[in-house]
């Protein structure tokens, strides 16, 4: 009897991996399309591309963004004239950061094997640090690049061990390089603080810094971890007292936004009152929302997001038409967010703009005299020519230097809050390091034309 | 002398790492109160708390004032408890002790989302009746500011509350004895079955408390901002022990001191850690928590 | 001994038609199957712990986290080796940390070791981003070659229709499912062995376990040695095929423990049946939500999501939360509960 039930249990479960297999499979049969090995469909004259981010969950405040803008981007572009005959499609996966309840099979490692597996032309601004790191391998022994990583990691520029890995923003190396030099030059002899994430975003911002000539006293260099945000949220008063104590007069924060947020609302309750100079990871007015954050000063590489800038700036003004354009549209199964002409520009949504803008641009450059994407001439077209993006420097990869941008400029927050968050521009210096040497460079702002294929 | 005192550095430590941990005492209360109650760990306390915070709360925009918010929260707190006890939590008695927990993470998951579709993900501050600037001693600060009395002394009104009504009503001790012989109870006439749907009621109002206070902090009112409380309120229960009221909030507070001198003192990397390495300790040498009377089980 | 073996033909029945269909299916679908191998290997894992020795985990995470370091150290340390050798590592180290955490956690009943096991899978990820930097990669933690097809595989296919990648993300699967059949098989034998029994007597009645001379907290460390050695080898299984540990992999943090839990509960508590739908249900679990949010006039074009345009991201979440409230109150044994039950009423009405 015993025997029996056992083998009526395997009978059952043998049926069911037959059964599920087989409707996976018949899937697969339906979905099959005409598209190459490569995501270049030919006949169409389309190139499939994806990206993952966090839709949903607690990273999905502010970093979806990114991913809607991209995807407002493409959409604008393939219905305003498109990019020489070329479509782009692209398919926008909720990877849920890897955090929270999200329901299984939402995590970064399944969404870029099922964007392999479409298979996609290459995977376009997929976000976060340990996220994307997690797939390098991955992604390499399967051919695909990996291009635009939205992180400001140094590891992304590594081309003789990884041809196919494209970082897209200013490292946290160079951000802190031109901290220090701004700090060194504007606060002579203060006493300098700094409070950073304990991974590569403060490590190397701590670095930059010295390499920028200020060296905080052992005692002032803080850390807190990335989950202290949530679970332990009494480190930051305990780091701001230390600084206070300290009399500390300039404090650096490497800080993602809620982390932000809590270390400038406990310097507000100590009654510290410090000036402030925040990465640009972790400023974005419209994320961090806080009043506290008024008079900070930070880093950006896009033009200062504020109602006449839009207008003022080249690019800024066409990403609001874009994204005025689309706004609410339902794209790939993403629906995007609502944007009027009105609107202020958030860092995020910039960002996810630029980094359609710097595909775009490779792909008119490849497909320029009726020439066909591949992977490989995708990527020389990208180290061989300067792509211009809504980025106030021009996007300048080399064969040996896969970096992305290389600097940005200081700007100060002026208002803060959901929808009013603004910045405006300290001076119009623009600092450069160069990812090889460090080496610092400066230029002036100028307002760069948006290029003609951008209708 | 007195100012020394107040703005001593430990001293400070103390007064914030209690403004935090009071908060995870609310929580390991809420706990506590079902667990006693039912036998039933909610896993779904933290989204259950943050969704009638979020009801409450969102009436301030519709100019509602604060205390009437805090109210409405708590009324819907202890409704919206109770109706799930009564919906979802009553088919699963005397089912494996595994299967509530399964349709309460269901109730996480589904609360979270429903929060994030219809408030989405981006943090609301609601105003906070007083300010969050520390009180000052001779032109120093000290480790309170009036909204952080005030989060103390609303948890603390809560316990006492929990206290007078479980030890000094006939009330309470009709819920203490349905939840403890339920069988027994049923042949003295008690109405065991809505007993219990009461004891979940007054759980969702504590929990309702203690959302309320936590988003008048920093991080303000999300979706997810009761999650790493629930975790640490699972372990200031587990250490106090799932029988003990006062042991929830009082190991609550405990581990919210001890994080904060580890913060100042060692390594705030380590603050988490030490949690997790207090709640080893505590169940090695107790394993039925601290605080709970040692009971023999009987064959 | 007849019983082994009928065992044996049926695991490998399965073996055989999960291979033919991981042979012919799409990408997608092959990565998928990847992934549901090794979920069911962990979700036999913890079925093990706390539907057979009646002891509730929410840290099998963890164990997946040791497996998976130790498997991508080997590797990384050894390589060239076969993979055999880092998968072996791997269930080694976790057996190991297994019974380290499975001693104490023996004198813990219910909740308490709810609350512990929880506790372990919070911590664990801190350990390599916090000690052991150099050794273990901080918060980027060990990166290796990933497991991909050989040349003698590749030729079994036409390469001139059939992409690379999807060659390799078949072999993965069958190397997947491979190992999770020879799970399969070995646990089906320790069910019906001395030590299933005893289990299953422990949990039942601890009193009469005593009485037959069992050794309560041996037995129960026991099946944490062995759910950990399962967790280890499947969390080393994901690590072979992405290439990469971190303290960030989904798969190693807490929420995959509670995932786990679930997933368990949904497919059958105690049941290697229940594991394989539960499995398949973990990995397609969003294919499944989002059919249904698009048949139902619930999709992103919707009237609802016009009104609440964040619906759609998280209209997933919602069903999956759904979908366990009303699985345990309609089907408390689980989907293989519900199955099993259908059937015995569709041969009592079918023999009145």
């Amino acid at each position: 009897m015993k025997h029996m039930n056992m083998r009526r249990r395997l009978a059952a479960l043998s049926a069911t991996t037959l059964t599920l297999g087989l409707v996976a499979s018949g899937a697969s049969v339906l979905s099959a399309g005409a598209t190459g090995s490569d995501g270049v469909n030919t006949s169409s004259k389309t190139i499939t591309i994806g990206g993952t981010f966090p839709l949903s969950g607690l990273a999905a405040a502010g970093f979806q963004d990114v991913a809607k803008a991209a995807l407002a981007t493409f959409d604008y572009v393939n219905g305003h004239g498109q990019v020489n005959g070329w479509s782009v499609d692209y398919k926008v996966l909720d990877d849920c950061y890897n955090l929270g309840v999200c329901g299984a099979g939402k995590n970064t490692d399944a969404q870029t094997q099922a964007l392999v597996n479409t298979p996609v032309f290459a995977t376009v601004g997929s976000l976060g640090t340990a996220t994307q790191q997690g797939e390098i391998s991955y992604l390499k022994t399967n051919n695909t690049p990996q291009l635009f990583v939205s992180s400001g990691a140094h590891f992304w520029n590594d081309p003789s061990s990884n041809p196919n890995l494209f970082g897209f923003q200013t490292n946290y190396l160079a951000e802190g390089k031109i901290f220090g030099n701004y700090i060194s030059s504007k606060f002579k002899g203060k006493k300098v603080g700094f409070l950073g994430q304990n991974d590569d975003f403060g490590q190397d911002g701590l670095q930059g810094l010295k390499n920028g000539g200020v060296t905080p006293a052992t005692a002032d260099q803080l850390t807190y971890n990335s989950t202290d945000v949530v679970f332990n949220q009494g480190t930051f008063r305990t780091s701001m007292a230390k600084l206070q104590s300290d009399k500390v007069a300039v404090v650096v924060l490497d800080t993602i936004p809620q982390g932000t947020k809590l270390a400038l609302d406990a310097a507000k309750s100590l009654g510290f009152k410090p000036q402030f100079i925040i990465s640009g990871v972790g400023s974005d007015p419209q994320t961090v929302n806080d009043t506290n954050e008024k008079g900070a000063i930070t880093f950006t590489f896009f033009n200062a997001t504020n109602a006449t800038s839009n207008k003022a700036s080249a690019w800024n003004a066409w990403a609001s038409k874009v994204l005025t354009a689309e706004s609410g549209k339902t794209v790939n199964g993403v629906k995007l967010a609502t944007f009027t002409s009105k609107s202020i520009l958030s860092g995020n949504q910039l960002y996810g703009v630029a980094i359609a803008a710097g595909f775009i641009e490779a792909l008119n450059k490849v497909t320029a005299n009726g020439g066909t994407p591949t992977r490989s001439n995708f990527v020389s077209a990208l180290t061989s020519n300067s792509l211009s993006t809504p980025a106030i420097l021009p996007l300048a990869y080399s064969s040996t230097n896969h970096q992305g941008l290389t600097g940005g400029y200081l700007v100060s927050v002026t208002a803060t809050g959901q929808a009013t968050g603004a910045t405006k521009a300290v001076n119009t210096t623009v600092y450069s390091v160069n990812p090889t040497t460090q080496a610092l460079t400066t230029s002036k702002l100028t307002n760069a034309a948006v290029p003609s294929e951008f209708k | 002398m007195i100012a020394n005192i107040l703005t001593n550095r430990i001293v400070n430590d103390i007064a914030g790492g209690a403004s935090q941990g009071v908060i995870i005492g609310l929580v390991a209360l809420c706990l506590v109160l079902v667990w006693r109650a039912t036998r039933v760990l909610n896993f779904a306390q933290g989204p259950m708390a943050m969704f009638v915070t979020y009801i409450g709360m969102t009436q301030m925009d519709h100019h509602v004032n604060f205390w009437l918010a805090a109210v409405i929260s708590m009324v819907v707190g202890f409704m919206f408890s109770a109706l799930t006890e009564i919906v979802i939590v009553k088919p699963l008695y005397h089912k494996a002790e595994i299967n509530p927990i399964v349709v309460m993470v269901g109730m996480f998951t589904l609360l979270e989302a429903i929060a994030s579709a219809i408030w989405t993900n981006i943090p609301r501050y609601p105003t906070a009746p007083y300010s969050s600037i520390n009180f000052q001693s001779s032109g120093n600060p000290t480790g309170l500011s009036p909204l952080s009395t005030f989060q103390i002394a609303a948890a603390l009104a809560v316990m006492t509350f929990v206290a007078v009504l479980f030890n000094y009503t006939s009330l309470g001790l009709k819920l203490r004895a349905s939840a403890l012989a339920p069988e027994v109870s049923k042949l003295l006439g008690l109405r065991v079955s809505r007993l219990l749907t009461l004891g979940w009621g007054i759980a969702g109002a504590v929990g309702a408390v203690a959302g309320v206070v936590i988003s008048l902090n920093p991080g303000g009112l999300s979706p997810n901002m009761l999650d790493a409380m629930f975790i640490l309120g699972f372990i200031a229960a587990a250490i106090g022990g799932l029988d003990s009221p006062l042991g929830a909030l009082i190991s609550g507070v405990g581990i919210g001191v001890i994080m904060q001198l580890i913060n100042d003192y060692w390594n705030s990397n380590y603050a988490d850690m030490v949690a997790v390495v207090l709640l080893v300790v505590a169940l090695m040498l107790r394993p039925q928590g601290i605080f709970t009377k040692n009971s023999a089980r009987r064959v | 001994m007849s019983g082994t073996f009928k065992r044996l033909a049926w695991v490998l029945g399965g073996l055989v038609i999960a291979m033919a269909i991981a042979s012919i299916q799409s990408g997608t679908d092959a990565a998928n199957l990847t992934k549901a191998g090794a979920y069911f290997i962990a979700l036999v894992g913890l079925s093990f712990l706390t539907g057979w020795s009646g002891q509730i985990s929410i840290g099998n995470s963890g164990f997946m986290l040791v497996g998976g370091y130790a498997a991508a150290f080997w590797t990384l340390h050894h390589p060239g080796e076969p993979v055999v050798i880092s998968l072996l590592v791997a269930i080694v180290a976790s057996a190991f940390v297994g019974l380290v955490l499975g001693m104490p956690a023996t004198r813990l009943r219910g909740p308490y070791l709810a609350g512990m096991t929880l506790a372990f899978a919070v911590a664990l990820p801190y350990v390599p981003q916090s000690f052991a930097v150099s050794t273990l990669g901080g918060s980027q933690g060990l990166t290796i070659t990933p497991l991909s097809a050989p040349q003698w595989f590749s030729h079994l296919f036409d390469t001139s229709t059939t992409l690379p990648v999807v060659i390799n993300s078949r072999f993965t699967a069958m190397v997947s499912v491979l190992i999770a059949a020879l799970v399969l098989w070995l646990m089906s034998n320790l069910f019906a062995s001395k030590l299933g029994r005893a289990m299953r007597l422990v949990r039942d009645n601890d009193v009469a376990a005593e009485l037959v001379g069992l050794h309560l907290g041996r037995t129960r460390a026991q099946a944490f040695v062995v759910s950990a050695a399962l967790s280890g080898l499947a969390g080393a299984l994901l690590v072979m095929v992405s290439g990469t540990a971190s303290p960030s992999t989904y798969e190693f943090g807490f929420t995959f423990s509670i995932a786990l839990l679930t997933l368990m509960v949904l497919g059958g508590i105690g049941s290697l049946g229940g594991a394989i739908i539960a499995a398949l249900l973990g990995v397609y679990s969003m294919q499944i939500t989002t059919w249904i949010t698009n048949h139902t006039g619930l999709g992103p074009t919707s009237w609802v999501s016009n009104k609440l345009p964040n619906l759609a991201p998280n209209m997933e979440n919602i069903l999956f939360g759904v979908l366990l409230i009303v699985t345990m109150i309609f089907a408390p044994r689980g989907i293989v509960g519900l199955v099993s039950g259908l059937r015995q009423k569709l041969i009592s009405v079918t023999r009145r």
